[in-house]
């Protein structure tokens, strides 16, 4: 077993004892929030660290995904967990339907039009008010729930089942993420991020793969919508905010982009410094603004690479 | 008649719209930059001139220049300190460093000015000159001239001086540009303190008819890059002419449709325009990047 | 000056004794918006906080503890609202909070952190009536609210409307839940009283260009504007309005509206005349039951430095404090159950009047109308009666 197993198994394994170690609902409510926000990182780790595209409207999916997910769950008073899987599947058709509209073009074309389509669907969020109820939102959205036969009903409306649904969810995006980019299509995405005229060149269809993986990270990030709204239990057009997708941005940079662990431990740091920096009152977004700028300037490689460049330069001394 | 006056309700703010974007186009054509804070130098130029104008008490038209000028500088030192050492990253960093400056500014400003929102007094009258039934608000009226003015005097920079030609060459092939001797480093300072200029010209102009608080930028900015992208990135004639058809489509939107929508317009028409020209109405086809 | 700086340090010597004799403070949390586009509206707010906190700690405290108060940012969002009151919740352990501002923020922190952990929660500012009565339900039984519903502010001007000769009304909404929930409850009472709605203008947020709305709204033939948004747009509407020589009569709702700041940010010519619809006026301290109080509040308010155009949403702030201090001296200990029982029984005065919870933890309070004349504020003829 090589180093990066046994971490990736040492990490696994205190996630899976930290309710345990954590009796503050507060831990357990950022935990939560960790691993929903982690399942968003690695699935624009998926498009930004391996296909090297930079995409600024992931809230565009997360926020299809909340809302499909809520919808299903208010209206038609269905199980959760199928709402679920109908918010992965809307979340995907928006992927296939953006990736169609914006690959045409590249870089900053790209960019910019994820924005706008983002900006679009909020504005839809907003002005639909019979089906989104508008900028009212969705109140009193439900947390799934398992009926266990004889043994009684499992709610996940708890922090610490929640916690685990969750950890779940993540570890199986995690196993995903993992075989994708070692299979031939993560090939294929390495090639598109270094050269893609070269990549063009030795008869790899660019379009096809990016589609596809789009329309991945569209799935997984319309699920880690559809956990939020069921956890938070109220969502708003709030969910396409901007500030969404930049943050979600700076986790798969600052964690590591291109890298397995990268997006969860940027998913770790990026959801608790808001939170850290509220010490610093008004000022707080101010000095998150200077983070950005410094880590995207010093350690464009991700925090997780100078980590453990210091350790090696440790053993070597 | 009501159709006339949302034409031209909507080509006034069009004005507006063009000055704004043309700076931002400017800086990406030449540069390569998403300048994502431009918005947030429209907000200081208002800012300054409250500053200075309403709170200091010099000239109104004194005032405008120094804020214009204070905009410049700040943009020339964050050129030289932050732009120009990531002149060879990759454009994620440089986005996002853009994104961080912006949230900064935006924030500083409210530290500085606090969240509540100014009003920068006007020296035109309020009532609007009636012309045969349709209504023309002085201060937009001068809007609309500075802006037009602005937008020639930017143009002729670019044709007729030496440091313009420099910049178009710069624009059309960079490399060539520098075998040629032309320092780029310059060019792309020069190019940017302009292109915030423009904003906060923008800024300045929009100030005394809007109210002045940190967050006026979100909508600048999201106009502009609309406008840009509809017109063709790096495209001086699109930003101008996309500047004005939003602004008329804005107003008939709003007029006909639902005001709901209003900020949505742009991005629908970037979304049709970008299906059936994916480079903007003026982008040249195949510099797609 | 010497009375001031004796009492100063009077007053301090007191805190370190509080402090001195292991006095446990009571604990206040309070999540405003300090960032993001609703900040001016939060600072006010957090003005009056402290104003309140001071005055009842140089009075001596709650139940003779010095009061703290914990303030946190929740940017107007559900969830870093919910993110924040967690934090005052479950790490500085406070007894009682003050949340969060718009109505969408509040129903998250009240659903997923105030029910949850069972302390008392008073809103201050939210207006969607959904926060105290869910199909026919109270959604939290720990909840208390001294701001009115939109329900409530319409009902309360269903009488003024007719003597403000508002017949063809014309709305300008802002895009969120106060401002459609305005429009559907003025337009209930609007219809009521033989009036007619000419047409429904919906703002966006950010919006600062009406000339297509205030045109459409000129040729529809209203004769009356409701408008439902911040001061910082209202203002622009009146601006452009006076550009295009508009004269519909005006109406302004919410309560946050005050003439000073029309008057600062749309100038005294294009303030004249608007009809405002506030909570508490502190120029006619006489309009409350506290005069004294309302008076010395203003005057705090002002020489703390903070800005008149918010006097429509310092009180709020200030209100809601004086109401916490009355539950707990009511309970005798903080004691969350106990405090919550308390907090039924209160019945005081507060700057925007009256402060008695219904069962569904709903306060009325007076809904007053003033206009702005000379640039001035100014109580119109049928208010006085």
């Amino acid at each position: 077993m090589n180093r990066d197993r046994i971490i990736t198994l040492l990490f696994l394994l205190g996630s899976l004892i930290y309710p345990i170690l954590m009796r503050d609902p507060y831990y357990m409510h950022m935990a939560i929030l960790i691993g929903i926000y982690a399942l968003l990182a690695i699935s624009l780790n998926l498009l930004l660290g391996y296909t090297g595209q930079l995409s600024l409207g992931h809230a565009a999916f997360f926020g299809v995904g909340a809302y499909v997910s809520s919808l299903f769950y208010l209206n038609l008073k269905i199980p959760v967990w199928i709402g679920m899987v109908m918010a992965l599947i809307a979340s995907g058709i928006l992927g296939y339907i953006v990736a169609k509209l914006s690959f045409k073009l590249r870089g900053a074309y790209f960019v910019i039009m994820t924005i706008g389509i983002t900006e679009v669907l909020k504005l839809v969020g907003l002005n639909w008010v019979d089906l989104t109820k508008g900028p009212m939102g969705l109140t009193d959205i439900g947390a799934p729930t398992i009926h266990l036969g004889g043994l009684g009903t499992l709610d996940f409306g708890d922090k610490i089942p929640y916690y685990y649904l969750i950890l779940s969810l993540v570890v199986l995006c995690f196993y995903l993420q993992y075989r994708l980019v070692s299979s031939s299509y993560g090939r294929a995405f390495i090639s598109i991020r270094e050269n893609e005229d070269l990549a063009e060149s030795v008869g790899i269809n660019c379009y096809k793969y990016l589609v596809i993986v789009v329309m991945v990270s569209a799935s997984i990030a319309g699920v880690a919508g559809s956990l939020y709204a069921h956890y938070v239990s109220f969502i708003d057009p709030g969910v396409f905010a901007f500030f969404i997708s930049v943050n979600v941005v700076m986790m798969v940079i600052g964690g590591g982009q291109g890298t397995l662990m990268g997006p969860i431990i940027g998913a770790i740091l990026f959801t608790l410094i808001p939170e850290w920096l509220r010490v610093f009152g008004d000022a707080r977004m101010a000095v998150y603004a200077v983070m950005v700028i410094v880590i995207v300037i010093f350690m464009p490689r991700g925090i997780l690479f100078y980590v453990t460049q210091l350790l090696n330069l440790r053993k070597k001394t | 008649m009501i159709f006339v006056q949302y034409v031209i309700n909507g080509l006034i703010i069009g004005g507006a719209y063009a000055l704004i974007g043309i700076g931002l186009t400017m800086v990406f054509g030449i540069m390569r930059v998403v300048n994502f804070a431009h918005g947030e130098m429209y907000m200081l130029g208002a800012y300054f001139l409250f500053t200075f104008f309403t709170k200091m008490g010099i000239n109104f038209y004194l005032s405008m220049l120094l804020a214009i000028a204070a905009v410049m500088g700040i943009g020339g030192i964050y050129e030289k300190a932050i732009l120009k050492p990531l002149r060879r990253r990759s454009i994620e960093t440089v986005m996002l460093s853009m994104i961080g400056f912006s949230l900064f500014i935006q924030n500083i400003a409210m530290l500085i000015w606090t969240p509540v929102p100014e009003s920068i007094t006007s020296p035109f009258p309020l009532t609007a000159y009636t012309l045969g039934g349709l209504y023309f608000l002085p201060q937009r009226i001068m809007v609309i001239f500075a802006a037009l003015f602005l937008v020639l005097l930017t143009h002729l920079l670019l044709k007729k001086t030496k440091i313009g030609k420099a910049m178009r060459a710069t624009f059309q092939d960079l490399e060539a540009a520098s075998l040629m001797g032309i320092k780029i480093d310059r060019i792309y300072s020069f190019t940017f303190v302009i292109g915030v200029g423009l904003a906060a010209s923008a800024g300045t102009l929009l100030g005394p008819i809007f109210t002045v608080h940190p967050y006026i930028g979100n909508l600048a900015n999201l106009k502009a890059f609309a406008i840009v992208i509809i017109g063709g990135l790096g495209s001086f004639t699109g930003a101008i002419t996309a500047g004005f058809l939003l602004g008329v489509f804005e107003s008939l939107g709003a007029g006909y449709v639902s005001s709901g929508y209003q900020d949505a317009i742009g991005f629908i028409l970037l979304i049709i325009i970008l299906i059936y020209r994916p480079t903007g109405l003026f982008g040249k086809i195949g510099q797609r990047r | 000056m010497h009375i001031k700086s004796i009492s100063l340090i009077l007053f301090v010597i007191l805190l370190f004794t509080g402090l001195a004799f292991g006095a446990d403070p009571v604990k206040v949390g309070v999540v405003y918006p300090l960032t993001g586009p609703i900040a001016a509206a939060g600072s006010y707010q957090k003005a009056g906080v402290e104003i309140a906190r001071d005055r009842i700690n140089a009075e001596g405290g709650i139940l003779g503890n010095p009061v703290r108060v914990f303030i946190e940012d929740g940017a107007n969002d559900p969830a870093q609202s919910v993110s924040a009151a967690e934090k005052l919740v479950t790490r500085d352990k406070v007894d009682v909070m003050i949340a969060a501002w718009g109505s969408s923020p509040t129903l998250a922190v009240s659903a997923s952190v105030t029910k949850k952990y069972g302390v008392p929660h008073v809103v201050d500012t939210a207006s969607s009536g959904k926060v105290t009565k869910l199909e026919g339900k109270r959604p939290n039984p720990w909840l208390f609210r001294i701001s009115p519903t939109s329900q409530m502010e319409a009902e309360g001007s269903e009488k003024l409307l007719p003597k403000l000769g508002f017949k063809k009304v014309a709305f300008m909404l802002v895009n969120n839940d106060w401002g459609r929930g305005a429009a559907q409850e003025f337009g209930t009472v609007i219809q009521r009283t033989g009036g007619s709605i000419v047409t429904q203008e919906i703002i966006n947020a950010d919006a600062t260009d009406f000339l297509t709305q205030l045109t459409k709204i000129k040729s529809a033939g209203a004769d009356s504007i409701i408008v439902t948004t911040d001061q910082a747009q209202i203002s622009l509407i009146l601006k452009q309005y006076k550009s295009l020589g508009m004269t519909q009569k005006i109406l302004t709702t919410g309560g946050g509206i005050v003439p000073e700041g029309l008057v600062a940010l749309a100038g005294p010519e294009a303030a004249e005349g608007v009809n405002i619809i506030t909570f508490f006026a502190p120029w006619f301290p006489e309009t409350t039951k506290i005069p004294q109080e309302a008076k010395w509040f203003a005057d705090e308010y002002l020489k703390r430095g903070h800005a008149p155009k918010g006097f429509g949403e310092s009180f709020r702030g200030y209100d809601g404090m004086k109401i916490i201090k009355a539950a707990f001296e009511m309970a005798k200990t903080t004691d969350k159950e106990k405090v919550r029982e308390a907090f039924h029984k209160v019945d005081t005065w507060g700057l925007s009047g009256h402060i008695k919870f219904d069962e569904f933890g709903q306060s009325s309070p007076m809904i007053l109308i003033v206009q702005v004349k000379g640039g001035k504020p100014f109580i119109p003829e049928f208010m006085r009666q």
